[in-house]
């Protein structure tokens, strides 16, 4: 009973913090900020711990306590103060579309099947997988112990720490708990789906928004990662997310959505070192371009690459500082063309991820021949833009570094591919399957 | 079951016999009310004609040149702990003590649809065994071979989704008694399944769902027919139908719509997959504690809770297997230790590895010390207490 009040009291802190932190930005109250309060308040949750181990306090339920109270009457002094939003109308207005009730059927069987079975293995059974015995849970656990984060005895030290502040926060009231460490994190995952959901809806109606996240969770890899343990699901919803807010911010010119962009590609840079290469630096990118084409340059800086460089770079200056690599694998760059046919294997032999490698690569050759006719709209299509960049990053790093290695093994090739793969399942369908 | 049908000189002169019969039958329809006669004839020489071809499908391509061994039939085991009682049954052992195990790879120069193998044992031989990629051994199938002085056996691949008629390595595990190895003379690769049964074998390659394991987190293996992708099956497809849509001149607009289609075929496969297994886990872990490829670790990790808690002295906790580090986590701050810098020291051993515990002696990756079992689990493992050596 306690752990379920505690559960439900750690819950309401953080999404209470997201929520108001959005409510600031955006000054708006819809499904959208509701959904997306817990996802940034984990953000948040992140940066109060380490704030704490900054000032080296011992992380302690008074200590954590204390920085989230004087942090929430923050925001909602700041909330208060930025008023109400003079627009339209407080309810969204989605786009009507036509969805036939066979293809809403298998939609929700297929995506139900993925989410049920994900919640089943996350809170009924125990931890499982190897890299939450080390890098994960582990370190959570052994911070939680020690009351401060642990570097000593950590075979990844440099990993970020929004996952283990969540697993800690969580642990704080009531002790550490295998099954609520999984239940906070599954929260965070199933949040992040109906966020994608809704904006999704939000943008291009009903139809597009349950197959767009159907098409996500019938990648295979993704339901097994669903049932919690490594964070790579975690860091790739935060890119997902952090792309769909800046294609909203691109097509509606609301710059709010770019601010909210940044601070998700800020989220993906606090979860795993990944969220550095293929969110925060590619947000900047791509906000950089969209500025100057619109014109806004200073506007696009101060409300978007500002705020996620601020909170998003924070753990990287820390370990430059502590001398820390930024990567654990080490670096050397030598092409190996006797990879190709190992990654090829990996996206279209192999049963990760499904056929959607075929229907992507159509996708991309759609694409090329639809930009040869009219290039201006490559620019306006930055999720497409992020997708392609981040399967060319995916690519150099097996083919071109000592990360090969893990690519022979069948180690972490998969899992990094999850990024290209989702983004480019989400840009390529919102691109040329939205349209009925 | 033997093997002794040779239908191939048979089969042609069935096969002129139906010819000739056909002719006849058609002169005899031009006459006034042969017409009933014919549509019989035609039909009595339908029905031999699909009995002579079921006959041809069926019969057995090559034969063993020598001897005739004796065919066994080799099942897909669902799980580790599912192995485990099926090696304890054959030993009609209640627990894993004393069962000792032994992998060989075996290469050859062609494919085949049986391994044969020549042996000589006083016991039942369980025998593990299943196609290699190099990595792992993927599904693996468990037949148990008789006692025998000259054994002769065939055990058939074709239940594996991962055979092919191409595949030409395997690991074959063996299990024995102590000091009781049985010896295998020899073990050869034999083509002499049925075109019917590989046909019948493909099939029900589609149909076996794959295994959720520790390492499914980073590459999942997929669906295969015959040793083939399933992937590349179905994606090719798609991009054949995508060819031949555009070729056609069909409205484009269509194609994310067909690209969809594919998409939910194989998801379809796979939510089939995700709810049986999730069946099995469930009913695994609910009946015996055991899950997936952690096998019985998780209730011998609460065992091994309790004993620390009860226990009156520090206790000093080493591993004999592969779990050392999940064991960190789940008893931390407890210190585990591994069989290399652990074993003499320890007063408590979980023994994930094969294990014997005769003579007041624990034996455990070629280490002893004087001890006793405390607790044995589903799945073979054991925890045992250590004492001092006098």
């Amino acid at each position: 009973m306690i752990a379920i009040l505690s559960f439900i009291g750690i819950t309401a802190l953080l999404s209470g913090e997201g929520h108001l932190l959005l409510r600031g930005i955006t000054r708006r109250n819809d499904a959208v900020t509701i959904a997306l309060s817990y996802p940034l308040g984990t953000l948040t949750n992140a940066l109060v711990f380490f704030l704490a181990h900054i000032l080296g306090l011992r992380w302690t339920l008074l200590s954590i306590g204390s920085i989230h109270g004087v942090l929430i009457i923050a925001l909602l002094v700041w909330f208060l103060t930025r008023g109400r939003r003079k627009t339209a109308a407080e309810h969204e207005r989605i786009p009507s579309s036509h969805l036939s009730p066979i293809l809403a059927s298998v939609c929700g069987i297929v995506a139900l099947v993925a989410l049920l079975s994900a919640a089943l293995y996350a809170l009924a059974f125990p931890t499982f997988f190897w890299d939450a015995f080390t890098n994960w849970a582990m370190r959570s656990m052994q911070s939680y112990q020690a009351q401060s984060l642990v570097f000593d005895g950590i075979a990844k030290a440099q990993y970020p720490i929004l996952i283990h502040s969540l697993h800690v926060v969580f642990a704080l009231p009531g002790g550490w708990s295998d099954r609520l460490a999984n239940a906070a994190t599954f929260l965070l995952s199933t949040t992040s789906l109906l966020t994608l959901f809704l904006l999704i809806r939000r943008q291009y109606g009903n139809r597009c928004a349950l197959i767009g996240i159907t098409l996500l969770l019938a990648i295979p890899l993704v339901v097994i990662h669903l049932r919690q343990g490594y964070a790579d699901i975690h860091v790739t919803l935060f890119i997902l997310l952090a792309s769909l807010f800046l294609h909203e911010h691109v097509t509606s010119g609301d710059v709010t959505s770019l601010t909210i962009s940044g601070l998700l590609a800020a989220a993906a840079a606090w979860t795993k070192l990944e969220g550095l290469y293929f969110a925060l630096l590619p947000f900047i990118a791509l906000a950089l371009v969209t500025s100057v084409q619109r014109k806004t340059l200073h506007k696009g800086i101060r409300r978007g690459i500002l705020p996620a460089c601020v909170l998003g770079l924070g753990w990287v200056a820390f370990l430059l500082a502590s001398g820390l690599p930024l990567s654990p694998h080490g670096s050397s760059v030598a092409f190996h063309p006797e990879a190709i046919r190992l990654v090829l294997v990996q996206l279209f032999v192999t049963g990760s991820f499904g056929v959607h490698w075929y229907a992507i690569a159509l996708g991309i050759v759609a694409l090329i021949v639809v930009t040869k006719r009219n290039p201006r709209t490559l620019l306006q299509d930055t999720p497409s833009l992020w997708g392609i960049g981040s399967l060319l990053l995916v690519l150099a790093i097996y083919l071109c570094t000592k990360e090969v290695e893990f690519l022979v093994s069948g180690n972490t090739f998969g899992r990094t591919a999850l990024i290209p793969t989702m983004l480019l399942t989400q840009a390529l369908w919102l691109r040329f399957g939205s349209k009925e | 079951m033997r093997r002794l049908i040779r239908l191939r000189d048979e089969n042609v002169t069935n096969v002129c016999m139906v010819i000739d019969v056909f002719r006849a039958a058609i002169s005899l329809r031009r006459t006034r009310g042969g017409s009933i006669w014919f549509s019989g004839i035609v039909a009595f020489q339908l029905q031999l004609g699909i009995t002579i071809a079921l006959a041809i499908l069926l019969s057995p391509t090559v034969w063993a040149q020598e001897g005739i061994p004796y065919e066994l039939e080799g099942e897909r085991m669902a799980t580790p702990t599912e192995i485990q009682r099926e090696v304890e049954s054959a030993f009609e052992r209640s627990d894993s003590n004393g069962i000792e195990q032994e992998s060989s790879l075996f290469t050859f120069r062609d494919g085949g649809s049986h391994l044969r193998i020549r042996y000589s044992s006083a016991n039942p031989v369980p025998v593990l065994y299943g196609p290699f990629d190099g990595r792992a051994t993927f599904d693996p199938l468990l037949t148990i071979l008789p006692p025998s002085e000259e054994g002769d056996v065939l055990i058939p691949l074709l239940a594996s989704p991962w055979w092919n008629p191409r595949e030409y390595a395997f690991v074959v595990r063996t299990y024995n008694l102590k000091s009781a190895n049985p010896t295998m003379h020899k073990v050869t690769l034999e083509s002499v399944a049925s075109a019917g049964e590989r046909i019948g074998a493909y099939a029900s390659h589609l149909a076996a769902d794959e295994r959720f394991i520790g390492t499914s987190i980073n590459e999942l293996s997929g669906y295969s027919i015959g040793g083939f992708s399933f992937t590349i099956l179905l994606g090719t497809a798609l991009l054949l139908i995508t060819g031949i849509w555009l070729a056609l001149g069909l409205p484009k607009r269509l194609l994310p719509t067909i690209a969809l289609v594919f998409i939910l075929v194989y998801a379809a496969r796979f939510s089939l997959n995700i709810v049986r297994s999730a069946a099995a886990d469930v009913s695994a872990w609910r009946t015996d504690g055991t899950y997936a490829d952690a096998i019985d670790m998780y209730p011998l990790i609460q065992k091994l809770k309790l004993e620390l808690v009860i226990s009156s002295r520090p206790e000093s906790v080493a591993v004999c297997g592969t779990f050392a580090t999940p064991l960190r986590y789940f008893l931390y701050p407890t210190e585990i230790k591994t069989m290399g810098d652990g074993w003499d020291d320890a007063t408590l051993v979980a023994l994930f590895a094969p294990w014997s515990a005769e003579g007041g002696l624990v034996t455990c990756d070629g280490k002893s010390r004087p001890g006793e079992i405390i607790a044995t689990f589903p799945a073979g493992s054991a925890i045992a207490r250590l004492h001092s050596l006098p």
